[in-house]
């Protein structure tokens, strides 16, 4: 339904006021996206895990054309989104809606909650009278169950996990397509999490919305995705279904991730896998982004970069040692 | 061996637009020497107001008003306050605040705070401090040379280890850690906890661990108090609070919680309703209307922190009248 192909976006750094006294002609370039490329089926729930400085809300900006790539493709149901006419870019808008991080930020202050679930309805003129439209925004309230009697507040007077309730029911008013969601429960309470999550899980069963959830814990996509796409440095280093993924890693950088990740179990150790840390965007290093960390790096990863390929069924990694690394794992041998 | 903290009665309240609000609510806790001990639970419990009250960092509009916080024998809350600072802060007690950035001073040297921070509670020399200075950066894995660097220039992980390492400056006895690794990427997360477990197996020291993150607080705390809405519900090793958690508060939260076994996909179930608010406060247990267990005393009376099981204490009147079915 969605299919990003070698999206590439690179932010140019300002040259400071030394560098243009002595006539440094470019400054460089922040490498937020390079060569992405993934696919979001219908009605899937599709997880784009990385740390910050991964490249990973810039991708939801590309996707969501708040932001132009320098280059690649984004289908959206067969058409380039970058190539939209104005009526298609209306319904574009309509059916990709996004959820931010910050539910204090991201719902108008001046706004009751009524306004707030009407205004989407009013700019695609759905619903003809206001007795329709109310009854429209009843319907998503139900759905998201946040009481009735919150319509008439203001924002300020909900607390942070029924704001993001909200800004969900906002995005799902209009049934839309694709829902990105960047995020969405970082800033809550972990009591709180797991209801909004489920609350994703229950809205996409009642429809055929595909979600991309975008996140920083590789645990949460793990229970809450069908597939997940994991980036470093700006680029896809694996993409494979959940199950599949975490079970079986076959990218240095997964594998380190998952390791690092602690559990609930007091017996159970978080270890160190990777030495140093990410580097600065503006400088990535050459071929294999990941080399100067990976404890499997060679000759090859400093020379040649690795692509996306398919080393599974429905896996794909971008490491030249998977194989190597981690098949004699996978047969016991 | 005695006890290295014993906290009894605690009662820490706010002054809010005029209004008394009590935010730590009667906690009593101990704690041995050379272990961690975890305070959890979330945004609002007041795990942060019980931390401050024990460094006496409270800020200006909040008061102790009952309880006694006693550390190696001698009761802080009788002690005088320029007799803290001088014997107490930073010597025998140091705390590693949340959100490193904001705690350093951005416009001087990491290396020259430290060093002031030693010269400013013994009497050390400069170049001593200093010396001790670069020990610690290599204690805590900073390379020296980042002495020299502004706040702005080391990276998150670099500044929460610099936090550290002048937190441990005086070697204190006590080091309270304020959501230590909140913030920081997973692997840079990773090293923090690494680093925090080997000052307490190679060092010894003791630390109290305040985090909302029950995953970090499995992997580093011995014992662990969950706290809600102002009190203690549920203490214990960090064994018994995991593996058989007796509130129904905790039970729920662990099932809330996404990192518990990542090899299989669990369903997360969350908690109902909304944390609670010190604003109104409940009458009765305080989780009663987010309990399912909930009866009728528990919308009235509010239960005591007792010790169900050796070691293992819970405030919870569902519980205690369950056991009692189970064990007739």
């Amino acid at each position: 339904m969605l299919e990003v192909t070698g999206l590439k976006k690179h932010f140019p750094l300002e040259r400071s006021f030394l560098d243009r006294l002595r006539g440094k002609k470019e400054a460089g370039s922040v490498h937020a996206v390079d060569n992405v490329s993934f696919w979001v089926r219908r009605g899937e729930i599709l997880g784009l895990v990385g740390e910050s400085g991964s490249g990973k809300t810039t991708t939801a900006r590309l996707i969501t054309l708040l932001e132009r790539p320098d280059s690649g493709s984004v289908q959206f149901e067969g058409k380039d989104i970058y190539g939209l006419s104005p009526d298609d870019l209306k319904n574009f808008r309509r059916h990709v809606q996004l959820v931010f991080q910050n539910p204090y930020d991201s719902l108008d202050p001046k706004f009751t909650i009524f306004e707030s679930l009407e205004e989407p309805l009013l700019t695609h003129s759905v619903g003809r009278t206001k007795d329709e439209r109310r009854e429209m925004v009843h319907q998503t309230m139900k759905k998201v169950g946040v009481p009735m009697e919150a319509l008439n507040l203001y924002p300020s007077k909900l607390s942070g996990g029924q704001r993001q309730r909200i800004a969900l029911a906002r995005a799902f008013a209009l049934e839309p397509k694709l829902l990105i969601a960047d995020e969405p429960v970082s800033m809550l309470d972990s009591s709180i999490r797991a209801s909004i999550l489920n609350m994703l899980l229950d809205l996409r069963a009642q429809g055929a919305t595909s979600v991309i959830l975008i996140t920083h814990d590789i645990a949460t996509a793990r229970h809450v995705c069908d597939r997940i796409c994991v980036m470093y440095m700006g680029e896809v280093v694996e993409f494979a279904m959940a199950d599949e993924l975490v079970t079986n890693p076959l990218h240095p950088y997964t594998h380190a991730l998952l390791s690092a990740t602690p559990r609930l179990d007091p017996d159970a150790r978080v270890t160190v896998e990777l030495t140093g840390e990410i580097g600065s965007a503006a400088d990535p290093p050459a071929a294999c982004r990941l080399h100067p960390r990976c404890p499997h790096a060679y000759e090859r990863c400093r020379v040649e970069e690795p692509v996306l390929r398919e080393i599974l069924p429905g896996h794909y990694v971008a490491c030249h040692r998977s194989e190597e690394v981690f098949f004699p794992k996978l047969t016991g041998t | 061996m005695a006890p290295l903290l014993t906290v009894e009665g605690l009662r820490t309240t706010y002054t809010v637009g005029g209004r008394e609000v009590t935010v730590v609510n009667g906690v009593d806790f101990q704690m041995e020497r050379g272990k961690t001990f975890a305070i959890a639970g979330e945004s609002g419990c007041g795990k942060t107001t019980l931390g401050l009250s024990i460094a006496q960092l409270l800020p200006s509009n909040a008061r102790i008003r009952s309880g006694k916080i006693v550390f190696d024998g001698v009761d802080l809350l009788q002690m005088r306050e320029d007799d803290f600072r001088r014997r107490i802060r930073w010597k025998k007690i140091s705390m590693v605040f949340q959100g490193s950035m904001s705690a350093f001073n951005p416009v001087i040297r990491v290396g020259d705070q430290i060093v002031e921070a030693i010269t400013h509670h013994e009497t050390a020399s400069k170049s001593a401090a200093r010396e001790r200075a670069s020990k610690l950066f290599s204690a805590v894995g900073i390379s020296e040379n980042r002495l020299y660097s502004y706040p702005h220039e080391l990276s998150g992980g670099m500044r929460e280890r610099a936090m550290i390492a002048m937190a441990l400056a005086s070697s204190p006895d006590l080091v309270i850690a304020d959501e230590p690794t909140t913030g920081l990427d997973v692997l840079v997360q990773a090293q923090i906890i690494g680093l925090l477990r080997k000052l307490r197996d190679d060092l010894g020291r003791s630390m109290i661990l305040i985090s909302h993150d029950l995953s970090v607080v499995a992997e580093l705390a011995d014992e662990c108090a969950i706290m809600y809405a102002g009190r203690i519900v549920e203490m214990g090793s960090v064994r018994r609070i995991f593996g058989n958690p007796l509130h129904p508060y905790t039970m729920k939260l662990l099932g809330a919680f996404p990192g518990a076994r990542l090899e299989k996909r669990i369903t997360l179930v969350g908690i109902p309703g909304e944390p609670p608010s010190f604003l109104n406060p409940i009458t009765g247990c305080r989780f009663n209307p987010r309990c399912e267990h909930a009866m009728e005393v528990c919308r009235r009376e509010e239960p005591r922190l007792v010790e169900f099981e050796r070691g293992h204490f819970v405030s919870c009147f569902w519980r205690e009248e369950t056991s009692g079915d189970n064990t007739r």
